[in-house]
């Protein structure tokens, strides 16, 4: 009678589990759509209104919109998600102070475009329905991260060519949301990748706790360093590439240009290229002028017939959405049906066999074991003495007669034949050394090793 | 081939960026994307190290309808745990695993999938079941196995070369035995007039001078007060040859039209045959115009009755090939060049006898029986042709599709 409970407790914990990938996508989604309403609103010349948790509400609307409504509306379905996304819209709208206030004096059109950013809202809600099935699409979540890494990095670039003070809160903002996207699309994408992996071949990443706690740590650990050096980690690229680039250049010259250091040449030049338009953008639309500069922003004096133009390329690119939300929505919607249970019988356990000692090569750098006893002290001392001709002992010599031919040419002492003595005992008299003999046999190995240099 | 990555390569740009723009938080993706490569790399270099992977099969060769016992064991040999490890294991066309369907491998060829989650030093054993859609030879292996970093992303790639390979027999299910005649002489030079089988007694008689005295039936003899001795029934053909005509249709035989049903029907038949024969004790050999993957054209197993025959038999059917090798004409010729007289050819056909009739007549000449054994949906008219022709004939009828059948009827 107890086992319905536990069974129903499990699939409940599988279920939870289950969910998590989505979660981490909808905080990723939102964070970089926050990155793309930052900049909206920057080259608005306006603060950031919608922060990750308000646009992880609209993703998660859009998750379960397409969830729960999608299949029931079956052809109609791109439609209602186009209604739901233009309601996204309006809602995020209504999210901003200045927006309720045009609204509230009946402008519609200021209530629109008070803060653009907030229409980002609308996208958010757009890109839940791309999570909608459990579980995820792979594909949709490397994409996520793929795009979004390069994404956000480009938008903070061009994000830094606009006039302070709107700038430095734009990279406060997209600083943490960086980090945060960072963290979540890796490790959703991880739990992603591992459950697709698995339909079929018997394979549940949530059998392996140890993994996901290594992952998070790991991933959390690369993240928290990176916040951490981001900010001097830009010094030591500039002081390593001034140092290191023409002597790597000149050692390439000498050397011949392989393939692998072709392409590295080929990426930096190319990135040198880049950071000089960069640059030059930069100069030309004034970043890093005073507060209160001119900037890039929009609306301000602007002619009839740039508003016309505006209005055109806003008309085509509502054009362009709309058809985007109207395909995405009934592509997103052919998603595979869960996995089925696997049979197979499978018995699992720790085995860690007594391994054989790994005989490992002596590296340069790497310090010898210091011997024990006189024994294997005379031995680490021929061992020492192997690299250098005029002493070492020949293929051929008993360690008495190597001794006594160091001692005939002047390189070696009485310390070496008695050494040599204290091994011939255990070697080949298998006779047992006191600690005492064991202590001057290792007194004699270090005065030797320092004198037979 | 290597694919291009170009994770570092962004990674590398957007730090160079992020430096020489001043933008920290290019920096920061940067700095991230340069450390996840790096994890990558750690797997890729360690991710296949010291493990072990290995493919048991239980036994290597089994009947069409049974499955061997599969074993795959992997051990993850170090303290790196594996996020995912796949072994995809190359299968031969045809293999049935029943636990798990077969995947498409990366040439499109089927694969058995395995994935794990691997922690350190952890072994796992998986036990599944193999059989085959048809007979043959099967095989299983090579094995690329393939393993994901901590993020679960491709890290590293290995292919071993390890390859099993079972043996799947042919169906066999109850037949009418075929009625065997009774034959003057048999296998041996006849010593005493008739050549008795002493495994087939028939009663005692009075002794005739001439008798030898091991047959005198000593009991009877102390009742009667006069000298018995047992008699025998005469031997009968104990040696067979099954003649197995691969071709399907008249014309060439490197003309590869056959319907696989109709060839494996002909298999059944002729693995069926051959176990009841040999559960009757009687010798039994197998010829076929077949390839079996040795450097011969020819099929040839001589008849015996040694323990084991029939699966000897069956084996050869196994590895047999459902297209001809060589024309029927010439097997029949080299038939008769190895087969001693007195064993009967049992020829089993699906086609008309009368192409090669001249040279079985060429084999009774020789001293051989020759029954033909008619299977398919023509088998009746094939029966008659043979008839007309003056050899001995019989249908042979399978109750159903060959993998359902339930029995074969021999008829006149």
């Amino acid at each position: 009678m107890t086992a319905a409970p536990s069974s129903g407790n499990a699939r409940g914990t599988a279920a939870a589990l289950d969910l998590i990938p989505l979660v981490l996508v909808i905080v990723a989604e939102a964070a970089w759509i926050s990155v793309v309403a930052g900049i909206a609103q920057e080259y608005a010349l306006r603060d950031p209104v919608l922060g990750i948790p308000v646009l992880a509400t609209f993703v998660t609307v859009g998750v379960a919109v397409a969830r729960f409504a999608g299949r029931r509306a079956g052809e109609r379905w791109p439609w209602v998600a186009l209604v739901v996304a233009v309601l996204g819209v309006v809602a995020g709208c209504l999210v901003s102070a200045d927006a309720r206030a045009h609204l509230a004096a009946g402008d519609v059109a200021g209530f629109l475009s008070a803060d653009p950013g907030c229409w980002l809202a609308g996208l958010a809600v757009v890109r839940g329905y791309a999570h909608a099935e459990l579980p995820l699409a792979e594909s949709t979540v490397t994409r996520v991260i793929g795009v979004g890494l390069p994404g956000i990095a480009l938008l903070a670039i061009l994000g830094g060519a606009v006039a302070e003070p709107w700038r430095a809160r734009f990279l406060d903002s997209t600083f943490t949301a960086a980090a945060t996207f960072a963290a979540t699309s890796i490790v959703a994408s991880a739990l992603v990748r591992l459950t697709t992996l698995g339909r079929g071949a018997g394979f549940d990443w949530r059998r392996n706790p140890a993994w996901v706690i290594l992952l998070v740590a790991l991933v959390a650990g690369i993240v928290l360093a990176a916040s951490g050096s981001a900010n001097v980690a830009g010094i030591a690229v500039q002081f390593l590439i001034g140092v290191l680039l023409v002597p790597a250049l000149i050692a390439g010259i000498l050397v011949g240009f392989g393939r692998s250091l072709r392409t590295i040449g080929l990426f930096v030049v190319a990135a040198a290229i880049l950071s000089v338009i960069v640059t030059i953008v930069a100069r030309v639309t004034g970043s890093g002028s005073a507060p209160g500069a001119p900037g890039v922003g929009v609306g301000r004096g602007s002619t009839t017939g740039d508003q016309v133009v505006a209005f055109g390329l806003g008309g085509t690119a509502l054009l362009v959405a709309v058809a985007a939300i109207l395909i995405l929505a009934r592509l997103w919607m052919n998603r595979l049906s869960p996995p089925e249970p696997d049979d197979v019988e499978e018995t699992r356990w720790i085995d860690e066999a007594v391994e054989p000692p790994i005989v490992r090569r002596r590296r340069l750098w790497s310090r010898r074991r210091a011997p024990a006893d006189a024994a294997t002290a005379y031995l680490a001392l021929v061992a020492d003495l192997e690299s250098r001709p005029s002493v070492r002992r020949l293929p051929t010599e008993t360690p008495t007669e190597h001794a006594g031919r160091l001692r005939r040419v002047g390189r070696g002492r009485v310390a070496l034949d008695l050494l040599a003595a204290d091994y011939a005992l255990w070697r080949f008299g298998g006779v047992t050394l006191s600690a005492a003999e064991d202590r001057r046999g290792l007194a004699r190995w270090r005065r030797l090793r320092r004198e037979l240099r | 081939m290597t694919s291009v990555r170009f994770e570092p390569f962004v990674a590398v740009i957007l730090i160079l960026a992020g430096t020489f723009i001043g933008v920290p938080i290019a920096l920061l993706l940067g700095i991230v994307a340069l450390l996840l490569e790096i994890v990558r790399l750690v797997w890729s270099r360690g991710g296949l190290r010291r493990l072990e992977y290995r493919r048991r099969l239980e036994r290597n060769r089994t009947s069409w309808g049974e499955t061997i016992p599969l074993t795959v064991e992997v051990w993850n040999r170090k303290r790196l745990p594996l996020a995912w490890l796949r072994a995809d294991d190359a299968a031969s066309a045809g293999v049935d695993v029943v636990e798990r369907e077969l995947r498409d491998g990366v040439d499109g060829s089927p694969v058995l999938r395995n994935v794990w989650t691997l922690a350190p030093f952890e072994r796992v054993v998986r036990r599944f079941h193999v059989g085959a859609t048809r007979r043959g030879v099967f095989e299983l292996g090579p094995v690329r196995l393939s393993a994901g970093d901590l993020l679960g992303r491709d890290a590293a790639l290995d292919e071993r070369a390890a390859v099993d390979s079972f043996l799947v027999r042919p169906r066999t299910i109850h037949m009418t035995p075929i009625a065997r005649r009774d034959q003057w002489g048999g296998l041996d030079r006849a010593a005493h007039g008739l050549n008795e089988d002493p495994s087939r007694f028939a009663g005692v008689r009075e002794y005739a001078p001439g008798d030898p005295l091991r047959r005198i039936h000593h009991r009877t003899s102390a009742r009667l007060g006069r000298p018995m001795v047992k008699r025998f029934e005469p031997s009968r053909d104990r040696q067979f040859l099954i003649a197995l005509d691969v071709q399907m249709h008249d014309g060439p035989s490197w003309e590869l039209g056959f319907v696989e049903n109709d060839v494996e029907s002909l298999f059944v038949v002729a693995a069926s045959l051959a176990r009841s024969l040999a559960a009757d004790r009687a010798s039994v050999g197998l010829a076929a115009a077949g390839y079996t993957g040795a450097e011969t054209r020819f099929a040839y197993l001589p008849p015996s009755a040694d323990p084991g025959q029939a699966e000897r038999v069956l084996d050869l059917l196994a590895r047999l090939s459902s297209h001809p090798s060589a024309p029927f004409d010439t097997l029949l010729s080299r038939i008769a060049r190895v087969t001693a007289p007195g064993t009967t050819v049992l020829v089993l056909t699906g086609r008309d006898p009368r192409t090669y009739v001249r040279h079985l007549r060429a084999l009774e000449r020789l001293g051989c029986a020759v029954v033909v054994a008619a299977c398919g949906p023509d088998a009746a008219g094939h029966t008659a042709t043979a008839r007309a022709a003056g050899l001995a004939a019989r249908v042979v009828r399978l109750d159903g599709p060959w993998r359902t059948a339930t029995d074969i009827a021999v008829t006149a």
